[in-house]
């Protein structure tokens, strides 16, 4: 191409490749030496024996703070870059593939790296803030810590011994199936010798007999007992596997439940209700294998989402049988009643005054009977007194059209 | 050809958030909304509690009570000053005074009145006091016994551009089912000539009632003073009068009387007057300006004189009648009665 | 609608409004129209648009809580199971609403229906945990328990293909193929998937079920055997019905994210429509999709009482 050009016109094209080199070299040794800069510029200020300790962030053993933190402003605290997460994932790019599958610990699905560790140093491994179950306990405090008999590992605050800090493919964030976290340990040839007598001369579902952080009870037994269990086995375990029409031969009042629009009966191969039920002990009276919403989440974990990231929640949702009738409902959404009397059982006040509900008022879009939930979603919504859409107008004018 | 259908809008008066004039609970943080107890209608407040306030120009609902004293006007005439056509029951409630010869006497605003009771001037006694609305009361359906019942879809239904035919509440003057008129958007807060009310009146030539004029609405309750046998003047427009002209065009009687000079003009297009109006029998969206350009507008009225709501003065007068000519000036009569000057 | 048929249409008006001398205002408010039609199209990013509503009765009565639906290719009608009021409504291709059926108020939450040519409903009531056959001309009502390997099964959704009953049963999550005669044939078992299955279909030989806890599609030849276990390739909320589309495209309703999510033949999800809401083209608590035999997607919807009916 420059033989084709005039002598003025080649000259200036050689000047701008130059030029463009130049520029090129210069903002790379800039980016160097910003670097190198950080070293001797942000430790005057921000003293570097702050960020000592046994572990530290390579981005700050090299001194490139500018990595992290724009030295000049931003829209983050502490100068960050990016949002949190966000800033971390740019580097920990694998990690961000890893903690996208099952459900994520709650400080990760919210990018909240720094709940647990410490961006900069830490004495500790995997920079966590401090000692590992004390972060833990800062946000699960309700967790009893004080029994008779205590597991070790949740004695020494290893946690992560069976609990996956970041995510897991269920609800309790364990790193295994129950069973094959307790079989690390606790060989399964020595645990059958002795569970001796057990039906089918096997043992397995560690769980539904044994609390694994702590009991009052000899061997981390459960608080409460299954009445068979506590009697005799054969009541259950009679011949072939136990299905669900063994618990329903007791259970009759369920068995009526069941016999409806909606039920939990969740196949499991003839015995749904030990997916929530333990058969054995629970430490609740219903013999649940988790707290509520822990269990209602294993299938549930797209409502427990919706709640966390709603700005706007119904309070005190830990218990959904609260509202819901967990074994069988012909209700929408297996409320325990139609969507006027579960509310108002509660909020009194608004059932007596209310924008007209019932059979006499008709959503003019569906025919459907005007309820709370028409205009609620108690579950979590982005609009105040957990509208479905803003009470000032909007939500108003889906029917009211003319207006 | 696509053949296509466009939508139209019509704009109701009431506009704005839901929100702002309505509750569904009435209850917000643990407390009632509503002073007084939940409203129907899933309204906020009653008639009154919406429409209290005091009038700058600016607001967009009109305030007919004011909890401080308002303005009347520079020449005692309400029509500089921050109060609207109806005037304002201030002056008959109890906070400002509670002169009952000032203002109507509505439930929630002020007690019955001690002298009258439940009867009103001219008219037959009501069975409760007097209401916003209702059978009782003058705004909306006074077929229906109900307040809200009565006003029900005029506020979200209103055009308040143009005639207003008096076809339903919605369509009718200021909510006054079956009265006629064209309403100022403004209320008349600070009217001059081509700015105000038009009223719908009709030239009557005998004392018999008619339909759809303001006056005709007074007189549901105060007949006497409108209609009768007798009880207005035996032989108009040339007989003796018992009571004064309403629903009586000027245009009768104007050549070669001080009718003529109405507002101070010379009896052909003379400026309509905000201190003594007057209605006419055009229905025509062309607001009147000028008074004696055309028959029929130049009719007498109850509103010529009278305040609808309250006023300052007795007998809910415009002016100081009593005190008249007073410091206002020959205002007030002397707009009509151009030789009593 | 293609872009090139609209913006063939914006010519022909241009010409048409010049030989004609129509005012130009006329013309342009007719192109605008078609400029946002054609842009709403492409908004949508689906080839599906609402045709009709089953709602309802002649008295106004709306459905409540329906849960499924069948169709009779032979007679043209279709049947909406609406539970929670114990009835059967029938409507014709056009939507029109033509009978209610509650078997004289004898129905207690019926789930599913199959209407065979011999004037036999068979019918899934929850209420009394039984399959029912009714015989429409002798009105004779005949309560079936069905049970397997002596475990009573809890009939969900049912199906009918070449005389041959599947049922879902909610007991143990699997399939089971009953004759007429209410002999068990076949078990359709989900291996892996501890919940089971939530939903089925069988067509072409086939039969294919939704497993929601593995977010799998299960293929099984009519003899029990599974062919292939397809895994969606994009992660829904909770899937809740499928639908095999006349092409091999994969159809599922999530339920709580109230749209239908589109996968192909092999998983790989293509795009989903449909939202949230109780206005014409939205859905609420979808229970079930399916196919009627003139190729239009059928959504019943338990929230909204009603089913709505979408074609391309």
């Amino acid at each position: 191409m420059a033989d084709c050009m005039d002598p003025i016109s080649r000259n200036k094209h050689i000047i701008k490749i130059i030029l463009s080199i130049i520029t090129c070299v210069v903002v790379i040794l800039y980016s160097y030496n910003s670097f190198s800069y950080s070293k001797n510029i942000c430790f005057k200020c921000h003293k570097k024996s702050q960020f000592a300790g046994k572990v530290i962030h390579p981005p700050v053993a090299k001194g490139e703070c500018v990595v992290c933190h724009n030295p000049h402003c931003s829209k983050y605290k502490g100068l960050l870059r990016y949002k949190e997460a966000e800033l971390c994932y740019s580097c920990h790019k694998k990690e961000k593939q890893i903690f996208a599958n099952g459900i994520e610990h709650e400080p990760v699905r919210k990018g909240q790296c720094l709940t647990c560790h410490n961006p900069h140093s830490s004495n500790f491994s995997y920079l966590i803030n401090g000692k590992l179950s004390n972060r833990c306990f800062k946000c699960h405090k309700k967790l009893i810590r004080h029994f008779a008999y205590i597991h070790p590992p949740f004695r020494n605050g290893n946690c992560i011994a069976c609990h996956d800090p970041h995510h897991a493919n269920n609800s309790l964030l364990l790193k295994a199936t129950a069973d094959d976290i307790c079989f690390s340990c606790h060989k399964k040839i020595k645990m059958l010798k002795v569970h001796k007598g057990f039906p089918c001369n096997n043992i397995g579902d560690c769980l539904s007999c044994h609390s694994p952080h702590g009991s009052n009870n000899k061997y981390m037994m459960r608080k409460y007992l299954h009445k068979p269990y506590k009697e005799n086995c054969s009541i259950c375990h009679k011949k072939g596997k136990v299905t669900a029409e063994d618990c329903l031969r007791c259970h009759k009042d369920i068995s009526k439940k069941l016999l409806s629009i909606h039920n939990h009966l969740l196949g499991a191969h003839g015995n749904g209700c030990i997916i929530c039920h333990s058969p054995h002990a629970g430490d609740s009276k219903f013999l649940l294998r988790a707290p509520q919403v822990l269990l209602c989440r294993k299938c549930h974990e797209d409502t427990y989402e919706r709640n966390q990231d709603s700005l706007y929640v119904h309070p005190n949702i830990s218990n959904c049988a609260e509202c819901h009738q967990v074994h069988g409902s012909s209700r929408l959404a297996m409320l325990k009643e139609d969507g006027n009397k579960v509310c108002t059982r509660c909020h009194e006040t608004q059932g007596k005054f209310t924008h007209p509900i019932g059979a006499q008022a008709r959503d003019p879009r569906t025919g459907q009977e005007m309820t709370c939930v028409t205009c609620h979603h108690p579950m979590g919504t982005n609009y105040k007194y957990e509208l479905k859409l803003s009470g000032k107008e909007d939500l108003c004018i889906q029917c009211h059209r003319n207006y | 050809m696509v053949v296509m259908f466009i939508a139209t809008c019509s704009y109701a008066k009431v506009t704005g958030q839901c929100s702002n004039c309505h509750t569904m609970h009435n209850s917000q943080n643990g407390l009632s909304v509503s002073k007084n107890g939940p409203n129907e209608e899933l309204l906020k407040d009653t008639c009154i509690g919406c429409h209290t306030g005091t009038n700058d120009g600016t607001n967009n609902t009109p305030y007919v009570l004011s909890i401080s004293p308002p303005n009347y006007g520079v020449n005692g005439t309400g029509t500089t000053g921050n109060t609207l056509a109806g005037g304002n029951f201030y002056w008959v409630a109890s906070s400002g005074g509670g002169n009952d010869r000032c203002g109507h006497n509505v439930q929630g605003i002020s007690p019955t009145d001690a002298t009258l009771g439940l009867t009103p001037p001219g008219g037959s006694p009501l069975s409760t006091e007097l209401t916003c609305a209702g059978t009782n009361g003058c705004h909306g359906d006074r077929s229906i016994q109900d307040q809200y019942k009565a006003i029900y879809g005029a506020h979200h239904a209103h055009v308040d551009s143009g005639w207003q035919d008096g076809s339903t509440v919605a369509k009718s003057y200021r909510f006054l089912l079956g009265i006629q008129g064209m309403e100022d958007p403004k209320w008349e807060y600070h009217p001059d000539q081509y700015h105000h009310n038009k009223y719908y009146g009709v030239d009557r030539s005998t004392e018999a009632d008619v339909s759809g004029t303001i006056s005709h609405l007074c007189a549901e309750c105060h007949g006497y003073f409108h209609h009768g046998t007798g009880q207005i003047a035996p032989d108009i427009p040339h007989g003796v009068w018992l009571r004064h002209p309403t629903d009586f065009d000027m245009n009768d009687v104007k050549n070669g009387t001080e009718y003529q000079y109405y507002n101070g003009g010379t009896g052909v297009d003379n400026p309509y007057s905000v201190i003594s109006p007057v209605a006419t029998s055009d229905t025509s969206t062309t607001l009147n300006t000028v008074v004696y350009h055309q028959s029929g507008d130049a009719i007498v009225m109850c509103l010529s004189c009278h305040r609808a709501h309250g006023s300052p003065y007795p007998a809910i007068l415009r002016w100081n009648y009593k005190a008249w000519p007073g410091p206002g000036g020959y205002n007030g009569c002397a707009v009509c009665h151009t030789a009593k000057n | 609608m293609a872009k090139k048929t609209y913006v063939f249409s914006v010519i022909e008006i241009i010409e048409v409004g010049i030989m004609k001398n129509i005012k130009w205002k006329c013309v342009i408010v007719c192109i605008c129209y078609i400029i946002l039609r054609t842009i709403s199209c492409y908004a949508q990013n689906t080839p599906w648009h609402w045709i009709l509503t089953l709602r309802g009765d002649a008295s106004r009565k709306s459905m409540d809580m329906p849960y499924s639906l069948y169709v009779d290719k032979a007679t043209s009608r279709y049947y909406v199971v609406d539970t929670y009021n114990n009835r059967l409504l029938s409507f014709s291709k056009k939507g029109k609403f033509l009978h209610a059926f509650s078997a004289n108020q004898k129905l207690k939450l019926p789930m599913a229906m199959i209407h065979d040519s011999n004037s036999i409903l068979w019918i899934v009531e929850r209420g009394k945990n039984a399959l029912v056959k009714i015989n429409l001309k002798t009105k004779a009502i005949n309560v079936f328990h069905l049970k397997f390997h002596s475990m009573e099964l809890f009939p969900d959704r049912m199906h009918e293909y070449n005389g041959i009953i599947y049922l879902l049963d909610k007991m143990t999550g699997n399939i089971y193929a009953f004759s007429k005669e209410l002999k068990l044939l076949h078990c359709f078992k989900a291996p892996n998937s501890s919940l089971g299955f939530i939903d089925f279909k069988v067509m072409r030989g086939a039969l294919w079920a939704l497993a929601m806890e593995d977010q799998s599609i299960y293929r099984f030849n009519l003899n029990g055997d599974l062919i292939k276990v397809i895994h969606l390739s994009k992660k829904m909320e909770f899937p809740y019905s499928l639908a095999i589309g006349p092409t091999g495209m994969i159809y599922v309703a999530d339920r709580h994210k109230n749209c239908i999510f589109v996968f192909d033949g092999s998983g790989e999800y293509r795009y989903s429509f449909l939202n949230l809401g109780q206005d014409r083209g939205k859905i609420y608590y979808p229970s079930e999709i399916d196919f009627d035999p003139w190729g239009r997607l059928c959504i019943v919807e338990e929230g909204n009482g009603r089913v709505e009916i979408f074609g391309r």
